[in-house]
C-alpha cells in the first residue's frame, strides 16, 4: 500500500476548508512521493501525517456558518414563539425556574454539608480514635470517649505520629471577665491540649497558637465570644472567670480567627487541660471514659502500625477492666473491638453509629437522599420541557416546512430551536437564581442551617452560565432535531408527522415523572406517619408543663429555694437533680449484676434522683413503691423499670439485691413502667433510680393555667437568691422536641421538595392537557355533533392521562415501598410499612393529575361543537 | 504599515515566486527556501505565508494541470502581481537608504 494513512487524510478533509483542501493535499502528496522515494514508506507517512497536523492551523479550518443576521432574527422569532403562545411559555418557564431553584437551594445544602472539616491544612493527617464494639448479638455500639491516660500513653509509646491531643467537653458554664459583675451563661465550653490547636493548625486572631494552652488555666476564645465579652479589643492577658470561681482565674491567651468553614468541634471556649484533673489521679484513671483522643498521623507512617500500636496501649491498660466488668476474656473482647482511626473528614457525616456525642453531625445517606430528589425535580422540569416542545409539533410543522421550502436548511433550523430553547433556559434559569435567593431564609428555617447565598463567590457566575448551557442543550436537543426533520412535503400536503412514534416517548416521559412524584408521596407519607407515631406514642411519663431551671449548681442553698418554690401558688412539685429523661440530662452507666449471680448481669444507667422526681414527672409505678421520706433505710433502695427486670432476669424483682460492683448493694423498693429517656431512635434501655444528690437542674411542675404569671413568679425567687446570674430555664416539652429536631428536618425538607416536584409535574400535565385538548378539538366537535354525551367525552379525555398514571403507581409502589422499609430500618421504633399508605399515595396522585387536566378537558367538552367545527 | 507591510519570511516566499515566473507552487517554494536560503519550514508555513501574499494581492494564483504525482490533484501556481513587485522595490529601496546612511561603510549590491 503505497498511499498516505487514510485516516490522515480523512481528518484533513474534515477540518480544511473547501477552497484549500486540493492545494493542501496535492502538496502533500507530491512530498509523501518524494520523501518515499527517500526514506522509504514508513518515515513517508509519518511525515505525512506530521504535515497534516501542521496544516491544522486557524486560517485553515473551515468557518463555522455562523451569520450574525440569522442570530438576529433567530432571536426575535424565539421572542415572538414565547410571547405568542403564553401561557405554554408561562408553564414551562414557571416549571423550569422552580426545578432550578429546588436545585440550587438543595446544591447549597450539599455543599456546606460536604464542607465540614475541609478546611484544615492538614486535614489528611487528622485522625479521631474511634471504637467499634460489637455486641454478641451482632449489635454494634460505637464510642469515641476513652479515659484521660489514653491520650499521654499514646505520646509516650506509639511512635510514627506527630502529635496527639485530648478534648473534655465541658458543656455550658457561666462566664464573665474579671471586670464584670454580671455572669453570662455561654455554651460550648471544653477543655483541649495544647497539641489540639498544633494538629488542626487553628489560625490564631490574638496571641500566639504554639504556647496558647500550654500553662494552666489559661483559655482562648472564639472570635465571636471574644467580641461579645471584649468587644473591639484584644483581650490577651485578661482575666475570666468561669462558674463564679473568682478563686480561679483564667488567662485569656489567645483568640482565634473565625474558622474558614464548618467544624465537626463546636466550641467556643477552649481552656487548657494542662494540670488539670477534675478528681484525684484522673490523669491515671483507666476506668472512666470522657475525652476525645485525635492524632496527627504524618503521611509517611504506615496507619495501621499506628493503630495496631494503639490497640496495644487498649489491650495493655483497658482490657483487663472490660473483661472483669463483662466477664468475658480479653481474647474474646479483643475479637468484638473494631478500633479505628477516623479521618477528620468522616468525622461529621460517617459518625450515625455514636449515640451520645453532641456534635454536630448528619448522616451520608441523607445527602444522598436530597441529591437524588434534586435530580428527580430537575429530570422532571427537563421532561416538561421536552413535552411541550414536541407537543407543539403539529404546529411548528407548518413553519418548519413553509421554511425549508423558502429555502433554510436543516442545521438552521436546529439552530433556531436551540435558540429558543437557550432563551427558555437562560429566563429560566435566572428567575430560579432569584427564587432560591428569595426563598434562602424560607429554606434555612427548615434545614435549620445558615446558609448565604453565594454571590461572592467566583464559580457563581460560571456554574449558572454552566447551568444555562446545559439546561438549554439537555432541553433542547431533542425537539431540535426532531422538528427539524419534518419533511416540506408532508407538512404541505397535510400529512400527519410522526405523530404516533412521538407521543409514544411523550407518554413514557410522563410515566417517569409521575413515577418520581408518586415515590416521593409515598416517603411524605411514610416519613410523617413515622414522626407522629414517634411525637404522639405515649412516653411513660407527663410532660406536659415541666419546667426545666437550668444551671443551678451555682445556688448555695438549693433546698430552701426549693422550697420556696413549692410554696407558690399553682406549682405542684419541685424536684432537684440534673437526671431529666431527654437529652442533654446528666447520664451515668454502669454493668449490674444480682449478688451472687454474676452471669445475671447487665448494662444500665444509674440515675441519682430526689423524692419528688417520680410525683413531677408522674412515674407509673408497677410494683413496689416509689421512695418514701417516712421510711429509713431508703438510701440504699432501688427502683429498677422493666427493661431492667427483664435484662436481668427478675420474676419477683422486689427484695432482689443488686450491684455494680464498686459500691455496696442496692435492695429494689419498686419497679417503674418503662419511659423513654432518650431519643425514640433508641430502644429503652435499663435503668435503675437510686436516691441521692445531683445539682445542675431542678423540674418545676406548674399547674395547667397562666404559666407566664408563674413563671415570673420562679424568677422573681431566683433573683433574690441569685442576683449575679439571671434565670434560665426551658420546657421538659421543648427539650422533648429538640431529640427529634433532626428527624423532623428531614420530615420538613422531603415534604417541601416532593411538593416542589409534584408542582412543577403538574405543570408539565397542565400544559399537555392543554394542548392535546386543542389538538382534539375537531374530533369532539364531531363527536358532540354526531351525540356523544358530555361525560363519555370527559371520559375520554381524562382516560388517556389516567392510564399513564396507573402505570406510574404500578412502578412506582414497589420502588417506594422498598425505600422507605430500607429507610424505618434505621429507627428501633416505627410504624408498619401497610397498604393503605400505597393506596393514599395512588388516590392522591390520581386526585392531582385529575386536578390538573380537568379545567381544560371541561373547557373542551362544554364548547359548543360548532365553534370548533368551524375553526380553520 | 498596515496592510503594505512585507514580513521577512513574506519577503523571501515573494521573491521566490518572482523568481520562479509563474512555475511557484507550495512544494517548490519550499524546496528553494531550503536550498537558496537554507530555511527548513514546514509545508504549512509556506502556504500561510502564500494566503498571506493572496490576501495583500502582491501574488495571483491559478490551477495548473493535475499530475499523477499529486494524486490527481491540481497545482495552484502563483505569479506576483506588479503590486508585489512594488513592495519588492520599496523594501529593497528602504534598505538600501538605510545602508548608506551607516558612515564609512559603501556597499555594492550590484541591483540595477
Amino acid at each position: 500500500m503505497m498511499a498516505p494513512p487514510s485516516w490522515a487524510l480523512r481528518f484533513l478533509r474534515w477540518f480544511c476548508r473547501e477552497d484549500l483542501i486540493e492545494e493542501i493535499e496535492g502538496d502533500l502528496y507530491e512530498l509523501f512521493q518524494d520523501r518515499m522515494e527517500l526514506d522509504g514508506l514508513h518515515h513517508a507517512r509519518r511525515s505525512f501525517v506530521w504535515n497534516v497536523l501542521r496544516s491544522f492551523r486557524l486560517s485553515t479550518i473551515r468557518k463555522i456558518n455562523f451569520y450574525p443576521m440569522h442570530l438576529k432574527s433567530n432571536f426575535k422569532l424565539a421572542g415572538r414563539h414565547l410571547v405568542r403562545d403564553g401561557m405554554f411559555s408561562l408553564i414551562k418557564i414557571g416549571g423550569f425556574a422552580l426545578g432550578v431553584a429546588a436545585c440550587i437551594l438543595i446544591g447549597l445544602f450539599v455543599r456546606y454539608e460536604l464542607s465540614y472539616d475541609q478546611h484544615h491544612p492538614t486535614k489528611e493527617e487528622i485522625y479521631r480514635i474511634y471504637g467499634r464494639f460489637i455486641a454478641d448479638d451482632g449489635q454494634v455500639q460505637a464510642g469515641i470517649h476513652f479515659p484521660m491516660p489514653l491520650g499521654t500513653t499514646i505520646a509516650d509509646e506509639v511512635s510514627g505520629i506527630d502529635a496527639v491531643g485530648r478534648v473534655l467537653r465541658l458543656g455550658d458554664r457561666l462566664f464573665r471577665s474579671s471586670a464584670s459583675t454580671q455572669n453570662i451563661f455561654e455554651e460550648q465550653f471544653a477543655y483541649i491540649d495544647q497539641e489540639i490547636i498544633d494538629i488542626f493548625n487553628w489560625p490564631f486572631k490574638y496571641g500566639d497558637p504554639k504556647t496558647a494552652l500550654i500553662n494552666p488555666n489559661t483559655i482562648i476564645l472564639s472570635e465571636a465570644s471574644a467580641d461579645k465579652h471584649f468587644p473591639g479589643r484584644d483581650p490577651v492577658g485578661q482575666t475570666v472567670i468561669m462558674d463564679d470561681r473568682e478563686d480561679q482565674p483564667l488567662t485569656v491567651t489567645g483568640v482565634l480567627e473565625s474558622a474558614a468553614g464548618p467544624s465537626h468541634l463546636p466550641y467556643r471556649f477552649y481552656i487548657s487541660l494542662r494540670d488539670q484533673e477534675r478528681w484525684l489521679n484522673e490523669s491515671i484513671d483507666w476506668l472512666s471514659h470522657n475525652y476525645f483522643t485525635y492524632l496527627k498521623v504524618p503521611s509517611s507512617s504506615d496507619i495501621q502500625n499506628v493503630r495496631e500500636q494503639v490497640l496495644d496501649i487498649f489491650v495493655e491498660n483497658m482490657f483487663p477492666n472490660w473483661s472483669r466488668a463483662q466477664n468475658k476474656s480479653i481474647e474474646s473482647i479483643i475479637q468484638s473491638t473494631d478500633l479505628q482511626l477516623q479521618p477528620v473528614e468522616d468525622i461529621y457525616l460517617h459518625s450515625t453509629e455514636l449515640s451520645y456525642d453532641r456534635m454536630p453531625r448528619s448522616d451520608i445517606r441523607v445527602i444522598w437522599l436530597f441529591s437524588a430528589i434534586a435530580l428527580f425535580i430537575l429530570v422532571i422540569a427537563i421532561i416538561n420541557f421536552v413535552n411541550l416542545a414536541t407537543a407543539k409539533s403539529l404546529q411548528r410543522a407548518r413553519e418548519v416546512g413553509l421554511r425549508k421550502v423558502l429555502g433554510s436548511v436543516r442545521q438552521q433550523l436546529i439552530g433556531q430551536f436551540l435558540i429558543e430553547s437557550f432563551l427558555f433556559s437562560l429566563i429560566s434559569v435566572l428567575l430560579g437564581v432569584l427564587l432560591a435567593w428569595i426563598a434562602m431564609p424560607w429554606f434555612n428555617e427548615l434545614a435549620g442551617r445558615n446558609l448565604r447565598f453565594p454571590w461572592q463567590s467566583w464559580w457563581l457566575l460560571p456554574a449558572i452560565l454552566g447551568g444555562i448551557a446545559g439546561v438549554g442543550l439537555l432541553a433542547g436537543l431533542y425537539p431540535a432535531f426532531y422538528l427539524s426533520r419534518f419533511k416540506p412535503m408532508n407538512v404541505i400536503r397535510g400529512l400527519e408527522v410522526g405523530r404516533t412514534k412521538m407521543s409514544g416517548l411523550r407518554s413514557m416521559l410522563v410515566i417517569f415523572q409521575f413515577m418520581a412524584s408518586i415515590v416521593l408521596l409515598i416517603a411524605t407519607f411514610v416519613i410523617d406517619r413515622q414522626m407522629n407515631y414517634i411525637l404522639n406514642k405515649s412516653i411513660g411519663y407527663d410532660r406536659d408543663q415541666i419546667m426545666v431551671i437550668e444551671g443551678t449548681q451555682t445556688l448555695t442553698e438549693i433546698d430552701p429555694f426549693a422550697d420556696r418554690l413549692t410554696q407558690l401558688a399553682g406549682i405542684s412539685g419541685v424536684s432537684v437533680g440534673g437526671y431529666i429523661p431527654v437529652t442533654g440530662g446528666n447520664r451515668n452507666g454502669n454493668t449490674f449484676n444480682i449478688v451472687g449471680h454474676p452471669e445475671l448481669k447487665t448494662a444500665a444507667q444509674i440515675w441519682v434522683v430526689d423524692h419528688a422526681y417520680g410525683d413531677v414527672l408522674g412515674l407509673e409505678m408497677l410494683d413496689g413503691r416509689y421512695f418514701n421520706e417516712a421510711i429509713q433505710g431508703d438510701s440504699n433502695a432501688l427502683i429498677i423499670n422493666e427493661s431492667m427486670a427483664k435484662a436481668l432476669n427478675l420474676d419477683e424483682p422486689l427484695g432482689a439485691e443488686i450491684t455494680n460492683g464498686f459500691l455496696d448493694p442496692w435492695r429494689v423498693v419498686g419497679v417503674v413502667k418503662d419511659f423513654h429517656f432518650a431519643s425514640f431512635e433508641y430502644e429503652i434501655g435499663p435503668l435503675c433510680l437510686r436516691l441521692g444528690f445531683s445539682n445542675n437542674r431542678m423540674m418545676v411542675k406548674l399547674g395547667q393555667e397562666d404559666v407566664a404569671s408563674m413563671v415570673s413568679a420562679v424568677r422573681r425567687e431566683w433573683e433574690l437568691v441569685s442576683p449575679n446570674q439571671s434565670l434560665r430555664y426551658t420546657f421538659l416539652d421543648e427539650n422533648f422536641a429538640r431529640m427529634f429536631a433532626r428527624v423532623q428536618q428531614q420530615k420538613g425538607m422531603v415534604r417541601a421538595f416532593a411538593f416542589f416536584a409534584i408542582i412543577v409535574a403538574c405543570l408539565g400535565l397542565f400544559g399537555l392537557a392543554t394542548y392535546t385538548t386543542d389538538q382534539r378539538s375537531k374530533e369532539i366537535g364531531t363527536r358532540k355533533v354526531l351525540g356523544a354525551s358530555s361525560a363519555s367525552i370527559f371520559k375520554l379525555l381524562t382516560g388517556s392521562f389516567l392510564r399513564l398514571v396507573i402505570i406510574a403507581f404500578i412502578i412506582a409502589a414497589p420502588l417506594g415501598w422498598w425505600l422507605m422499609k430500607k429507610w424505618l430500618e434505621d429507627y428501633s421504633y416505627r410504624i408498619e410499612m401497610t397498604w393503605d399508605i400505597l393506596l393514599y399515595a395512588g388516590l392522591l396522585s390520581i386526585l392531582i393529575v385529575l386536578m390538573s387536566i380537568s379545567y381544560q378537558t371541561l373547557r373542551a367538552t362544554l364548547e359548543h361543537p360548532v365553534k370548533a367545527l368551524r375553526q380553520g | 504599515m498596515g496592510r503594505e507591510h512585507l514580513g521577512e519570511f513574506e519577503e523571501l516566499v515573494l521573491l521566490i515566486v518572482a523568481s520562479r515566473q509563474g512555475e511557484a507552487y507550495g512544494v517548490m517554494v519550499m524546496r528553494d527556501l531550503a536550498d537558496q536560503a537554507n530555511r527548513k519550514v514546514n509545508i504549512s508555513a509556506v502556504h500561510a505565508a502564500l494566503r498571506r501574499l493572496e490576501e495583500k494581492g502582491y501574488v495571483k494564483s491559478d490551477w495548473s494541470e493535475a499530475s499523477d504525482k499529486r494524486g490527481g490533484r491540481r497545482k495552484r501556481v502563483f505569479t506576483i502581481r506588479a503590486s508585489g513587485v512594488r513592495a519588492l522595490e520599496k523594501s529593497r529601496d528602504l534598505r538600501m537608504q538605510l545602508w548608506k546612511n551607516i558612515p564609512g561603510f559603501s556597499p555594492n549590491f550590484g541591483w540595477t
